[in-house]
C-alpha cells in the first residue's frame, strides 16, 4: 500500500515542473536576445546593400566601410579618440595604481574612508560632471578642446582604476617586496623584478578599462571638447543627418577592435606571466 | 664572549605615543643561536625588523661586525630574513628564488647554479629547483625561504617565527633540522618566537621579552631553572605561583609563610626583607608529594588535598588544593602516583633551590601577570 507516494504527487508535480523549466529557458533566451539584438543588428546591417535598415536582406557589401573611412571628420575623430584613450590609460593608470599602493599601506579605517572618497565621483552623473568641468574651465579661461576632454576622461576612469587595483592589492603579499629588499634589491629593482610582474595582469586590465571608458565617453566630452572631434562626437554628428549605414560600419569597427584588444592583452599577459 | 656579530645599543622604538621598545641592549655572538622569546606584542618582531632595516629606531644603534648599520637601507645590510610564511616570489620557481640575491650580486651563471644546488641539498630540496613557488607544501616553502636567505651568506640570519605556520610534528622536526643547519654552517641566527619549547630546544641563548623590554637573558637551562621574574617563570614552562609573606631570611634562602599556617623555604631572586609580600614560583615537577602525617615541629611544607588525578601518558598530574584554597599542581611519574586517591590529604615539599621567590611586582622590571595558576 505504501508505494513511495508515487500516484498523487508526481501526477501533479510532473506537469507543473516541465512548463516552469521551459518558462525559465524561454526567459533566459529572451533576456539574451534583448541583450544582443542591437549589436547583432548593427553588425548585420553594416554589411547589407540596402541603405535602409530593412528586411529581407537584399545583398552584402563593404561599401559602408569605404564611405565611413572616406569621411575626413572620421580620420580626425579616430585619431583624437585613440589619443584620448591612451592618455587616459596612462594618466589614470599611473595615478590610480600609485594611489592604491598608498592606500594599501594605511590602516584599515583610513583606507576605507579614502577609498570611499575616491569612488564618489563615479556616482556623479556624467551630465553633472560635464557641465561642472565646462563651467570650471570657463572660470579659469581655459579654451575648450581635446585637452579638457582628456581631463574629464581621467576623472571618469580614475575611480574605476582605483577600485580594480585596490581589489588586487587586498590579496597582495607585501612581504615579498620586503623579501626582495632584504635580499639586496634597491626599491627600483624590487619594483621591476617583483612588483610589476605580480601586478601586470591588473595593470593591463585597468589600462584597458580606462581605454574602454574613454573610447565611448560622450557626455563629458561633448561639453568640453569644443570644435575638436572624437569618434562618439563624429557619430553623433552623422546621426543628426539621419541613420546612415556607415555608422553601422563604424560601430562594428569599434566593437571588433575592442574585442581584439581584450583578447590580445589576455594572450600577452599569459605569456608574460609564464616567462619567469 | 668575543666581539659580538650583532650589537644592539640603547634601542628605542615609538609608534606615535606607544612605546614598542624601551632601551634594548643585546649582543648576538659569532656562530650563536639567540632567540627572542615573548608573548605577542612584546616587541620581538619590531626588534628583528629594526635589525633587518625595515623599521627605523627612535633612538639607539645597531652594529654588525662593529659597523654601524642603523641608517643603512635593508638592501645594503649583511642581514637576511626568513619570513613567517616564507614570502617566496610566487612568479619564480625555487631555483630563481634562491638565485635572486646572487643575480643581484652579478655572480656568473655557473657559480649561481652550483651555489643553488649546494643550498638545495642543504635544505633537502634536491631536484625541486624547477618547482614553482606556489606548488610547494608548507614545510618546503620554509626550506626554500631558508635557502634563499642563506644564499648570500649573511652575517646574521634573522628568522621571524618561521615555523609557526607548520603543524606540530613538522615543526618539531624542522626545529632540529634548523639547529643542525645552523651548527653545520657556523652561522649566526637571531630567532623570533613566541613558542617557549622551540626557544628551549634550539637556542644557545634566549632573551625573554615583555612589554618592550628584555626581562631576562641566559641559556635555556638558566632561564628555566633560574627565572629572573614571575613573568619569566610563568612564561617558560609551567609553574605554580603562590602568594606569601617573607618570615625570615638566611643568606639566599627565605622562609615564607603561605596561607594561614604553612611555611616553605625557597631561593631568593632579588632583594627581600622579612615582612615583604611576595610571590613564589615552583614547577610542578619539582614538588615532592608525601602522605600526610602528624605535623612535625619546624617542618616545612604545604598540606594539601588531592582534588584531581590526570593521567598524561609520560606523567601524572595531580591537582591539589590547600586549606586556604590555593591550587597547587604536582607532576609525578606514573609509579610515584600509584595508590594516590582523590580527597586524601598530602604534604607538598621541595628543596629550597628548586623554587624561587620575588617581592610582589612593584619593582618595575616585572610586568603584571596573573598570580595564581588556575
Amino acid at each position: 500500500m505504501v508505494t513511495k507516494g508515487e500516484p498523487v504527487q508526481t501526477v501533479t508535480g510532473r506537469p507543473l515542473r516541465l512548463p516552469s523549466h521551459m518558462g525559465s529557458r524561454l526567459f533566459v533566451g529572451a533576456v539574451l536576445f534583448f541583450l544582443f539584438l542591437p549589436v547583432v543588428v548593427i553588425v548585420l546591417f553594416s554589411f547589407t546593400t540596402s541603405p535602409r535598415l530593412s528586411l529581407p536582406i537584399e545583398g552584402l557589401t563593404l561599401r559602408w566601410y569605404q564611405t565611413a573611412l572616406a569621411n575626413p571628420l572620421l580620420a580626425e575623430g579616430l585619431r583624437n579618440s585613440a589619443l584620448l584613450a591612451c592618455t587616459t590609460a596612462v594618466i589614470a593608470g599611473t595615478l590610480g595604481i600609485s594611489f592604491s599602493f598608498g592606500l594599501a599601506k594605511l590602516r584599515r579605517r583610513e583606507r576605507g574612508v579614502l577609498l570611499t572618497l575616491s569612488l564618489v565621483p563615479a556616482a556623479v552623473p556624467a551630465l553633472v560632471l560635464g557641465v561642472a568641468l565646462a563651467v570650471m574651465f570657463n572660470v579659469f579661461m581655459v579654451t575648450p578642446g581635446i585637452r579638457n576632454a582628456a581631463i574629464g576622461h581621467v576623472l571618469i576612469a580614475l575611480p574605476f582604476v582605483i577600485l580594480t587595483m585596490n581589489a588586487r592589492l587586498e590579496t597582495f603579499d607585501f612581504t615579498v617586496l620586503e623579501a626582495a629588499r632584504d635580499l639586496g634589491a634597491s626599491p627600483l629593482r624590487t619594483f621591476r623584478d617583483i612588483t610589476l610582474p605580480l601586478i601586470r595582469p591588473s595593470v593591463i586590465g585597468t589600462a584597458l578599462l580606462a581605454m574602454a571608458l574613454s573610447l565611448d565617453e560622450f557626455v563629458v566630452t561633448f561639453f568640453n571638447v569644443g570644435s575638436d572631434q572624437t569618434l562618439p562626437v563624429v557619430i553623433w554628428g552623422l546621426l543628426r543627418r539621419g541613420i546612415d549605414p556607415s555608422i553601422n560600419a563604424l560601430a562594428t569597427l569599434i566593437l571588433f577592435s575592442l574585442i581584439a584588444l581584450v583578447v590580445a592583452s589576455n594572450r600577452l599577459d599569459r605569456r608574460g606571466g609564464r616567462r619567469w | 664572549m668575543m666581539a659580538a656579530t650583532v650589537e644592539i645599543r640603547g634601542l628605542q622604538k615609538r609608534f606615535g605615543d606607544q612605546v614598542a621598545l624601551h632601551d634594548i641592549d643585546l649582543d648576538v655572538g659569532e656562530n650563536e643561536f639567540v632567540s627572542l622569546l615573548g608573548p605577542s606584542g612584546c616587541g620581538k618582531t619590531t626588534l628583528l625588523r629594526i635589525v633587518a632595516g625595515f623599521e627605523q629606531p627612535t633612538a639607539g644603534r645597531v652594529l654588525i661586525h662593529g659597523q654601524d648599520v642603523t641608517d643603512m637601507p635593508p638592501h645594503r645590510r649583511p642581514t637576511n630574513i626568513v619570513f613567517q610564511r616564507g614570502a617566496l616570489f610566487p612568479h619564480m620557481n625555487v631555483f630563481d628564488n634562491i638565485a635572486y640575491s646572487l643575480k643581484l650580486r652579478k655572480w656568473s651563471k655557473a657559480r649561481i647554479a652550483s651555489r643553488v644546488e649546494e643550498l638545495l641539498a642543504l635544505v633537502r630540496l634536491e631536484g625541486l629547483g624547477h618547482r614553482g613557488a606556489t606548488e610547494l607544501s608548507g614545510g618546503q616553502i620554509q626550506r626554500a625561504a631558508l635557502a634563499r636567505a642563506l644564499a648570500p651568506e649573511p652575517s646574521v640570519l634573522l628568522l621571524d617565527e618561521p615555523l609557526s605556520a607548520l603543524d606540530l610534528k613538522l615543526r618539531q622536526h624542522m626545529q632540529l633540522e634548523l639547529r643542525a643547519i645552523q651548527r653545520k654552517l657556523g652561522a649566526t641566527f637571531l630567532y623570533v618566537t613566541h613558542d617557549q619549547t622551540e626557544a628551549l630546544v634550539m637556542s644557545d641563548r634566549i632573551a625573554i621579552m615583555n612589554g618592550g623590554r628584555v626581562v631576562q637573558e641566559g641559556t635555556p637551562r638558566e632561564i628555566y631553572t633560574r627565572p629572573a621574574s614571575v613573568f619569566a617563570s610563568d612564561f617558560i614552562g609551567e609553574t605554580n605561583l603562590l602568594p606569601g609573606r617573607v618570615v625570615a631570611i638566611d643568606r639566599d634562602v627565605a622562609t615564607v609563610a603561605v596561607g594561614s599556617s604553612a611555611t616553605v623555604r625557597v631561593r631568593i631572586a632579588g632583594a627581600l626583607v622579612p615582612g615583604t609580600l611576595s610571590t613564589i614560583s615552583v614547577r610542578p615537577e619539582a614538588i615532592r608529594l608525601t602522605a600526610d602525617g602528624p605535623p612535625v615541629a619546624g617542618e616545612v611544607g604545604l598540606r594539601s588535598r588531592v582534588i584531581e588525578i590526570m593521567y598524561l601518558g609520560s606523567r601524572v598530574r595531580i591537582e591539589t588544593m590547600t586549606a586556604d584554597g590555593l591550587v597547587v599542581l604536582v607532576d609525578l611519574r606514573d609509579e610515584e602516583a600509584e595508590g594516590l586517591e582523590r580527597d586524601s590529604w598530602v604534604r607538598l615539599s621541595w628543596t629550597p633551590s628548586a623554587a624561587t621567590v620575588w617581592r610582589d611586582e612593584t619593582d618595575g622590571t616585572v610586568e603584571p601577570t596573573p598570580a595564581s595558576p588556575e
